[in-house]
């Protein structure tokens, strides 16, 4: 049967499977920049560039896959309304908002990824929101928690 | 900006009463008696305090006190 638990689980398996394939990606960035400059998406002159911010976002994707993962060991463990899963949920909508710079530079030489840019602003936005309802809820939990 | 400090443990020593005794009799844990004695709690249910009042034989102004 289907529960809770094991969605939790299954957000945890999902959330190490796209941190190894962030780590396995890596190795591959050079090429795959190679293959999109022959098809034409991206402009030959700034494949540094974007190689480089590609790198970035990367080590931004890493970052936050760590971030989730801890943040489902919280979830696991039933603490949920703690102030360590709000600031995890400020790092990882800081995160979002940091790797929109990468993602401008890349626009510079693939105007397609401006939609990424503004994808993952709009998800440090949602993040953001998420945070401040956690953050309540802290504060009520707190409250109730020291309710006699 | 003022605050609500709880002297239940001027009234518990007054009275002689034991926090365990008076945990039981009120009908909360120890942990929670222990909030309140120690000035931790954020709030205090009437049901609470009009037992805590029982028990003790006191009035909430005996327990309860606003200092600035």
């Amino acid at each position: 049967m289907w529960n809770q638990d094991k969605s939790t689980t299954l957000s945890l398996i999902c959330t190490r499977i796209i941190f190894a394939a962030v780590c396995i990606a890596a190795f591959f960035v050079p090429r795959i920049t190679d293959f999109f400059i022959f098809r034409g998406t991206v402009e030959a002159h700034g494949r540094t560039q974007v190689i480089g911010s590609i790198y970035v976002c990367l080590v931004i994707g890493a970052i936050v896959m760590y971030f989730l993962d801890r943040l489902l060991a919280n979830i696991r463990c039933g603490e949920i309304f703690i102030p360590g899963n709000v600031s995890l949920l400020r790092r990882i909508s800081w995160a979002c908002f940091i790797i929109c710079i990468p993602c401008l530079v890349i626009t510079l030489y693939c105007k397609i990824f401006f939609f990424i840019v503004l994808t993952a602003a709009f998800l440090g936005l949602v993040l953001r929101v998420v945070k401040n309802v956690i953050e309540q809820a802290v504060a009520i939990k707190e409250e109730n928690d020291f309710t006699v | 900006m003022g605050k609500i400090i709880v002297n239940l443990d001027v009234v518990m020593a007054q009275r002689k009463m034991p926090a365990g005794a008076l945990a039981e009799a009120v009908g909360i844990t120890p942990a929670n008696l222990s909030i309140l004695k120690n000035n931790k709690a954020k709030a205090i249910r009437f049901s609470t305090l009009e037992e805590i009042c029982r028990v003790l034989d006191c009035q909430p102004g005996d327990i309860l006190e606003y200092k600035e």
